[in-house]
């Protein structure tokens, strides 16, 4: 009861001309900064974090987070519009959202995300709120053995990713994996596959090659059907905004993926992309309907966007009880509470808790600003489909070019980028699933690394990640995901010869 | 390549093909110095690179053997497809020489005349204003050091 009374006192101090002019100038700028492909949320903190120097601490903070929380939805604008998603949180969106777009209903699509993820950045506040102290401190329990058991389970989805053709999805999945070993090696230092290229020593940027296989072979495929009577939707826009009963088919697929977000969100370098689609994966499973996945189906939007959002209130839980910034946006994050004089952690709860509750209200203002946007938005947002192809296609080209260098200032990412938007373009003409590599890049690096650092704290003992509670429970379900389709594949079969 | 059968069997080879490159490329990554329960550098890139290949010749014999449906792929129009991937990369070599704002305009107004094969003014003049506006917000308000070249 205690912390219910303190929130209240926290939207007393939110709650004023300053604080709301925060929450509504970092939501919109957020937004602005999520939906252009390459800059990010931590970006967008970083951009304004000057600004906040003059600033009173509540003020200040509350607007850099309205800003992350705005960036994590305003990723789906562009990923639902224009098949190019605007942050990596979004990648997931891509699948159901752009295909949603183009059957004329770019509107209910676009408020799906923006409701979503207004729900999904509750949940996760109201956990921030309630239980961060003890989450924290399980989210110290994850060693390298859970994270290689967390990622295992996030690459097991491609199995399903892969339901059309499982072989070439597999191929997909492994040619990403193999993408992930490019670089400079973190545990020995050798270099893999860089070729004496210097650029090649971080690794492959997945921004780019993100926009290249979504969105330049998007492009390079709708220049091939013709673009001089086609505008960006195949159909006239109808469907404006969500019904009451979209909200209520997709409410169980928005409470399950906020937990996951929330919880995924937790765990310090896990992060709102690897949320993001889990919980697609997880939706898709226990959906009544998983055949109409990845073909414009809006449960495929109400996933990834209540977990990527859900993501941001977790990412706070570690940062906030115990002073640990789990991603990029949370260490830009703490800077900004180090300009204005506060270490985070549980000494912050103690010595100021009348500013954390103000954050925590800030953060609930924060999440109704960028939904209220986003609803207003919608209609005018959903506008882009209208554009004729001849103007659209130059724009997103160059957008993705902008976009893939923004991230690291490297025209080498602009090659990379073009690069796998001809590579992304013979997948789809021969038929190779997109999204298994998308995954397999982000989470393979990761496996890998956590995988060796666990062998190397257990002297090459194999059998920690089944003794270790977390990781084998991680591991089972992982092995179960990923052996499912295979079992359901051989009973259809099986029906299908005794019919 | 219109309707060729055997598409699948063809790729499942050049990947085949590829998988034995990285497989041979990866035995090079042997690190110089063991750790006691260190899995080496090479140990991933060989795993996978070996997955690759053995997915490959399933591939080929999958279809070889007409167990999956075959891939139908037409290129009637990849010319343009040609054209505009080189395009895209006479652009990315031209950013750092011209500088980005004028390749970028010269970039979009071509894409745009291709996609019509028409020169509508009205539509040139849109997409270099739109340009122009994405240049600014991207380099003067969100501060990103776009590349200048001979020109802006």
């Amino acid at each position: 009861m205690g912390s219910a009374f303190l929130l209240l006192d926290g939207f007393k101090d939110v709650l004023t001309w300053n604080g709301l002019l925060s929450v509504f100038v970092g939501s919109a700028f957020g937004i602005t900064i999520g939906a252009l492909p390459g800059l990010n949320a931590s970006m967008g903190v970083a951009l304004l974090l000057p600004l906040t120097y003059g600033m009173a601490p509540l003020p200040a903070v509350v607007m850099l987070l309205s800003i992350y929380c705005g960036a994590i939805y305003g990723g789906s604008i562009t990923a639902i519009l224009l098949r190019t998603p605007g942050t990596t949180a979004a990648a997931c969106t891509v699948f159901d959202g752009y295909e949603m777009a183009q059957n004329g209903e770019p509107g209910r699509a676009l408020s799906m995300a923006a409701t979503a993820s207004f729900i999904g950045g509750i949940f996760s506040v109201i956990v921030l709120v309630f239980l961060s102290p003890p989450l924290a401190r399980m989210a110290l329990m994850f060693g390298p053995a859970e994270y290689f058991a967390l990622c295992f389970f996030g690459l097991s989805i491609i199995t399903s990713l892969s339901t059309d053709n499982m072989i070439k999805g597999l191929v997909s999945a492994v040619a990403g994996l193999l993408l992930g070993t490019v670089g400079i090696d973190i545990v020995t230092g050798v270099s893999r596959f860089t070729f004496d290229m210097p650029e090649l020593l971080n690794g492959v940027s997945f921004i780019p090659v993100l926009i290249g296989l979504f969105a330049v072979s998007q492009v390079l495929v709708t220049y091939e059907k013709g673009t001089d009577d086609l505008g960006g939707a195949k159909q006239k826009i109808s469907g404006v905004t969500i019904s009451w009963k979209d909200l209520r088919d997709c409410s169980g697929t928005i409470a399950r993926s906020s937990v996951i977000g929330t919880i995924v969100g937790i765990l310090p370098g896990a992060g709102a992309t690897m949320a993001s689609f889990i919980s697609y994966n997880e939706a898709r499973r226990w959906s009544k309907h998983p055949e109409l996945y990845g073909k414009g189906f809006i449960e495929g939007i109400a996933a990834p966007e209540s977990a990527n959002n859900a993501a941001t209130g977790g990412a706070m839980v570690p940062l906030l009880s115990l002073g640990i910034p789990g991603s990029e946006t949370t260490a830009v994050l703490i800077g900004a509470f180090m300009i204005q004089g506060l270490r985070p952690g549980p000494l912050l709860f103690r010595e100021n808790p009348q500013l954390i509750y103000g954050l925590f209200a800030g953060m609930v203002l924060a999440n109704i600003a960028f939904f209220v946007l986003g609803m207003l938005g919608s209609k005018l947002f959903a506008q882009v489909t209208k554009i004729p192809n001849r103007i659209l296609l130059p724009v997103i080209l160059l957008f993705a070019s902008i976009g893939s260098f923004a991230e690291s200032n490297s025209l080498t990412d602009v090659f990379l980028m073009y690069f796998f938007g001809v590579v992304g373009y013979f997948m789809r003409k021969f038929e190779f699933p997109v999204a298994p590599l998308v995954l397999a890049l982000v989470l393979g690096p990761m496996a890998e690394s956590n995988l060796r650092r666990a062998l190397i704290i257990s002297a090459g003992n194999w059998s920690t990640f089944a003794t270790r509670p977390i990781s084998a429970v991680l591991l089972l379900i992982g092995f179960l995901t990923l052996i499912m389709p295979f079992v359901r594949m051989v009973k259809d079969r099986k029906k299908a010869v005794a019919a | 390549m219109k309707n060729f059968k055997y598409v699948n069997s063809v790729l499942g080879a050049i990947l085949f093909l590829f998988g034995i490159w990285c497989f041979v490329k990866s035995g090079e990554y042997v690190p110089l110095i063991e750790m006691e329960g260190q899995v080496g550098a090479n140990v991933f890139p060989e795993l996978f690179s070996g997955a690759l290949m053995f997915l490959a010749a399933l591939m080929v014999i999958l279809d070889v053997k007409n167990f999956t449906k075959p891939t139908f792929v037409s290129f009637e129009s990849f010319g343009i497809v040609a054209v505009i991937s080189v395009l895209c990369f006479v652009f990315w070599y031209c950013i750092p020489k011209a500088g980005f704002l004028f390749s970028a305009c010269i970039f979009t107004c071509v894409l745009t005349f291709l996609a019509t094969r028409k020169i509508r003014p009205l539509d040139l003049v849109s997409v270099v204003v739109v340009t122009g506006l994405i240049y600014f917000v991207f380099a003067t308000l969100l501060k990103v050091p776009l590349p200048h070249g001979f020109f802006i």
